[in-house]
């Protein structure tokens, strides 16, 4: 089994995690990076030191659930955090296309959002994104289907 | 064109970081934000909690605002004055203040100042000190009156008289001096007008009138220029020019209607 | 106060408030650091007929912000059915700079407009969204300081209309007149609660 590991904040060394990027994960069908959906990409820009809270934040939220289901399988058995990931997953299944925002009240009240609000909630709303979207080109890269 | 396979997720944006970056090697410096530069100042008194501040917020070494308010309403009983970037404190003010409003609504009791402290702490080592706000939170709650403060990297004090700000230096040598345990209301009033006075005339960051808060159990008074002691005399003529003397190269007037149709250009 | 990024691209703006009615302000250079590139890049835009907001600082992202400022204010509209009031504009456009706290844009935005009830309103913003509401004056850009000294100086309360409008075109001119990396030209105008006057300005070009 993977460590347990009880930590409080998200690691600030740059190697942990995922810091490689592959021409694979946008490829098409030819094995190619697919320029004409995703336009021009550039792997050293992907890869350059972003803002040291970039990655801190991203992980964040991550990492507060992974402490508390951790000390949940540390007192009560490995029983509580499978419960708790159920329940999750049976209140996330239904959802709109994955491009589009869907509201979730039992997943918000499961996680505990429903009484409070953060700067997710208010600035760079989903809903006023002004990028374009595709819903297909979104359901093949969900299902993995490469065109 | 770069289509979006994901929901795009809420919170701050990164996207120009590399291109700043990019623009400060190139020898274009980022303009400074307003800071509040500041002083100010919280008390504990017999009855209740008094907090001061000067009123100045300067961009770099111009006066931004010569009346801005730095004591927020928190809480019905909590208020809080900031130090350090101006729009972060507004920001984490506005934040914390919603979020103190549902914790009310969820418990149905009156907020405590440590709740609030510990909401601000979190936030701010979140954020890693990256979010520049130096706050210091008075109220009164059921344990009494109370005064905390928070440090821009999420670090809190909880003592009974406290400065923050670039004139904390000239302030905490007034409170050093005559703080006692105890005070009357009036004469608490008169420390916090001298201490923010000192920290006014002697840094330069801090400027302008003295607005004073007076939190007791029940009952908050909001005193805008408590002491003005930097009024500038009214002007002695006026520099109105004649109408015309501008010269103008053409004219254009639009009624201002109701209802006018969207802008869909 | 103005930074090495003000004077990349040029340009000054300014608003005044009057009685019952405010003025905002802008000179039309365009520029890329010593050159001269354009003469016609007001940067006052209409956000609805009783708001103006005017940005300065980098082009790229006075054309990016007020674009999205657009398209916010169409969805409040749509969203309200009614049009936006200055004071929400004011803290909408600081929002949106602050989602940009750690990569911001390079802007100083100033709010002018009048509320529903026709009372006046300015304020101006930091690059990250700090707003700060006076009832005299606001300006930003290359010529910032340049304008603060001539406001504080011509700049006096209750200015009808017409008078608004010399004091803040000449403090305007005398400002960016000493200011290379603005210039060209300048844009008034005065909203009042029946009309907006649209007027440019005979200044030095260079």
């Amino acid at each position: 089994m993977a460590t347990q590991s009880l930590r409080v904040v998200p690691s600030s060394h740059p190697g942990e995690g995922s810091s490689s990027k592959s021409i694979a994960s946008t490829a098409n069908s030819f094995g190619v990076h697919d320029t004409f959906r995703l336009g021009t990409r550039s792997i050293a820009n992907e890869l350059l030191p972003s803002h040291p809270l970039e990655r801190r934040l991203d992980q964040w939220n991550q990492t507060q659930i992974n402490l508390k289901l951790t000390m949940e399988r540390r007192i009560y058995g490995i029983h509580a955090p499978i419960r708790h990931l159920m329940e999750r997953n049976i209140v996330s299944k239904v959802q709109r296309a994955p491009i589009l925002p869907s509201s979730n009240l039992a997943l918000d009240i499961l996680m505990g959002k429903d009484e409070t609000i953060e700067f997710d909630d208010f600035l760079n709303d989903p809903e006023l994104s002004i990028e374009p979207m595709d819903l297909h080109a979104s359901m093949e890269h969900k299902l993995g289907i490469k065109f | 064109m770069t289509q979006r396979l994901e929901l795009p997720k809420g919170g701050f944006n990164f996207e120009n970081y590399q291109r700043n970056v990019a623009l400060e090697q190139q020898g274009l410096k980022l303009p400074t934000p307003t800071k509040t530069g500041t002083t100010v100042v919280g008390i504990i008194f017999k009855d209740g909690v008094v907090l001061g501040a000067d009123t100045r917020s300067t961009a770099g070494s111009i006066v931004q605002d010569k009346n801005c308010d730095k004591i927020r309403y928190m809480a019905p009983n909590v208020y809080c004055c900031g130090a350090g970037t101006a729009a972060d404190t507004q920001f984490t003010n506005s934040l914390i203040c919603s979020q103190l409003e549902l914790h009310r609504l969820a418990t149905g009791r009156e907020t405590r100042v440590c709740t609030a402290l510990t909401l601000v702490k979190q936030m701010l080592f979140k954020y890693q000190g990256h979010v520049s706000a130096a706050l210091i939170l008075g109220g009164y709650d059921v344990t009494g009156p109370r005064l905390l403060a928070v440090a821009p990297h999420g670090s809190t004090d909880k003592l009974p008289y406290l400065v923050m700000g670039s004139g904390s230096y000239a302030a905490i040598a007034i409170l050093e001096n005559r703080w006692k345990k105890d005070l009357e209301r009036q004469e608490a009033i008169d420390l916090v007008q001298e201490a923010i006075e000192a920290g006014i005339f002697n840094d330069l960051g801090s400027g302008s009138d003295v607005n004073i808060t007076i939190i007791e159990k029940g009952k908050v008074d909001n005193i805008k220029g408590y002491a003005r002691p930097n009024r500038r005399e009214p002007k002695c003529r006026s520099y109105k020019f004649a109408r015309g003397s501008t010269a103008t190269l053409n004219l254009s007037a639009v009624t201002v209607t109701e209802g006018d149709a969207m802008d869909t250009s | 106060m103005s930074s090495e990024i003000d004077e990349y691209n040029g340009g000054s703006v300014l608003a005044m408030l009057g009685k019952n009615c405010v003025a905002i302000a802008s000179d039309k250079r365009f520029g890329m650091k010593l050159m001269t590139l354009g003469t016609e890049f007001p940067k006052i835009f209409q956000a609805t007929d009783k708001i103006y907001i005017a940005m300065a600082g980098l082009a790229t992202d006075i054309q990016t912000l007020s674009e999205l400022i657009r398209y916010k204010i169409n969805m409040y509209k749509l969203r309200e059915e009614r049009e936006i009031e200055p004071t929400t504009l004011a803290y909408m456009v600081a929002s949106t700079l602050y989602e940009r706290r750690f990569s911001p844009y390079y802007v100083s935005p100033l709010i002018a407009g009048l509320d529903k009830n026709n009372k006046p309103y300015i304020c101006n913003m930091d690059l990250i969204g700090c707003v700060t509401t006076t009832n005299d004056f606001v300006v930003g850009g290359a010529a910032d300081d340049c304008l603060l000294g001539t406001c504080e100086a011509l700049y006096e309360p209750d200015l009808e209309p017409e008078d608004l409008f010399e004091t803040i075109s000449q403090s305007l001119i005398s400002a960016v007149d000493r200011n290379a990396a603005s210039g060209w030209g300048a844009v008034v105008h005065v909203l009042t609660p029946e009309r907006v006057i649209t007027r440019t300005l005979k200044t030095r070009q260079d």
